[in-house]
Parts: C-alpha cells; structure tokens; sequence
C-alpha cells in the first residue's frame, strides 16, 4: 500500500484500511461444513481485491446461533472426532452429537480450522473467528460489526411452527374419503 | 596493461580449469560453509539451485496468475458479478485488459473497476443473462432483530 501522507508505515496504513471489520453470520439450520468453506474466504481475506497469500488482511467473523447447526444425513451419529492425549492408551473418540453437548461451538470451528490452508497463519486467523452458541454477543463485539454473510439456505419451518389458522387455510387439493383411515 | 579477466571470464566454456570453476563459484559466493569455497561441494548446490531457477521461472507465472485471479474474483464478486462473467463478457465487448491490468485496477482505480463490473452486468441484461429477479432477501439480519 502507498504511504500516507502522516508518514505512517505502509503496513499501518494497510492494517487501519482492513482493521475493525466484523462480519456477522447466522448459523441457523446451516451446514457447518459448507458454511465454513464460506467464513474461510472472509477470515483469510480472499474476499479482497488487496488479498495476498501472505498478506494479514482477513476480517473477523461473528458466528450467532452455532448451537442450531444441521448437519447433513446422518453426520451427529457418524461422525467421530479424534482426540489423543499423549500418553499410552490416551486416544479417545467423540461423537459428533456427543461434541456438541460438551461444546456447540466446537463443530464449527474445527470445521473451519482443517478446511483453513496448513501454514503458519491458520492459528491467527482462527482467532479471528468468535462464535456464540446462541444470538447474545457481547456489545464490545455488536459496536464492532459493519456487514453479513447471506445464509447459505433458507431456514425450514417445521408444521408445528404455523398457527392453527394457516395451516386451516392451507389450499387442499382434495379431502380424504370419510371412511379412509389415515395412520 | 590489458585487463583480461572479464574476457576470460565470458569466455570460459572449458579447457581452462580456473575459469570454468571462477564461474561456478561466483554463483556460490553467497552459500554458507564449504558450499562456498570448495568447488566438488559447491557444484552439486549450485546445479539444484540452476534447477529450481528454471522450474521456478515457469512456476512464477503460474503463482501470480492465481493471485491475480483470487483479487479479480474478490474484487467483482462484492460489486455482485463474478470473475468468469467480467472475464467474458468485457472480451466479448473488445475491451482488452488483462488479468494484471484488471487487478491492478480493482486494488488502485476502483471507481474504474466499478465501471467494468457495472458494464459487464449492463451487458449481460442485455443479452438476456441474469435478467430475471434474484432470490428473495431472507436470511438477512437487520439491526432490531438483535
């Protein structure tokens, strides 16, 4: 970046013109895995036109909602994190259902950190990502927000959700036969 | 008094020993060790180096060529095009910048690179691409839903 005027340092000016953007997604009924393929652009920077691959140019990413991920299939009972602690007999496996009652932010970000490239910058820009299980974000953090990450899907309404009278005025394409039994 | 040793120097191809390793040695002048001063150990250093130059003149043009393309898709992609559409729909209009150019102009001339995003969308409703209505806005979260 070129020199200001202030004669400040080019790396400063290039930090004050990326610093302090906070970018806000809802993780509500989204895939954790394609969402952080998509929250990986923001946290290196690719979403740039300044982006470099050594370049400390990412933006943070304030994640709400994680608690409410959906994970494809049958991914909650199948799928197992590894953990081993060192010493003989100390790996263990967790399921991913089991994960997210320990932690419900630790799906997502572990999904964010193996899909983030395998340097030495992985741990900074990791720490540029802060999720909260629910949609309560510390106000230091809210002041500090100035866009968002459209959701990658639309959030399903499960029937239970309609009131009585939608779901009364709901247009039918035929009535049951009075004597069908319907199991 | 006739200075020869750049002649020399150029000249050597063989034959004269001195100056057939004066040249492999000032390749190696700035090694560490041996690598610097001893002729049997610097050839080997000084050969990997030769070919990595070689593969790395080759493999400098493909790195920069990703960048460029990872700053131009960053670029379009926030003024709501992409880099496939700038790319051929602004050669299809016969406006012949190139991948350096168009970086260089999404990081130094945005107003310009505006321009050619907005251009590129412009004709792109005109020949019937993208014309009908996006998705609807939900999912969006707007400041008193917090």
């Amino acid at each position: 970046m070129e020199v200001s005027a202030g004669g400040e340092s080019p790396q400063k000016v290039q930090s004050m013109a990326t610093f302090g953007c906070g970018i806000l997604y809802d993780a509500k009924w989204q895939n954790p895995f394609h969402t952080a393929n998509k929250i990986k652009d923001y946290l290196t920077g690719s979403t740039k036109p300044i982006y470099h691959p050594l370049n400390d140019c990412g933006d943070h990413v304030v994640v709400i909602n994680s608690r409410d991920i959906a994970m494809p299939g049958i991914e909650w009972e199948k799928r197992v994190y590894f953990h081993h602690t060192g010493y003989p007999g100390g790996a263990s496996w967790t399921l991913a259902w089991e994960l997210h009652q320990k932690d419900p932010t630790l799906v997502l970000r572990k999904a964010v950190y193996n899909q983030l490239s395998k340097n030495l910058l992985r741990r900074g820009r990791i720490a540029r990502l802060h999720i909260f299980p629910d949609d309560k974000i510390p106000d230091s953090i809210l002041q500090n927000i100035s866009g968002q990450i459209r959701q990658l899907r639309p959030v399903p309404k499960r029937l239970d959700h309609y009131s009585e009278e939608e779901v009364k005025n709901f247009p039918k394409v035929f009535d049951w036969p009075r004597e069908y039994i319907i199991q | 008094m006739v200075i020869t040793s750049p002649t020399l120097f150029a000249r050597a191809r063989g034959g004269d020993r001195f100056w057939k390793r004066r040249r492999i040695l000032s390749l190696s002048a700035h090694y560490f060790g041996r690598k610097k001063n001893c002729y049997s150990i610097a050839i080997k250093y000084v050969n990997r180096a030769l070919r990595y130059s070689t593969i790395a003149r080759r493999q400098k043009k493909l790195d920069l060529r990703a960048l460029w393309k990872a700053r131009i898709t960053g670029g379009s992609e926030e003024l709501g095009t992409s880099y496939n559409s700038m790319k051929y729909t602004l050669n299809d209009i016969g406006i012949g910048l190139d991948h350096k150019i168009l970086q260089n102009m999404a990081i130094w001339e945005p107003r310009t690179f505006r321009g050619l995003a907005l251009l590129t969308k412009a004709k792109e409703t005109e020949k019937g691409l993208n014309s009908l209505d996006g998705p609807s806005v939900s999912g969006v979260v707007t400041r008193g839903m917090l």
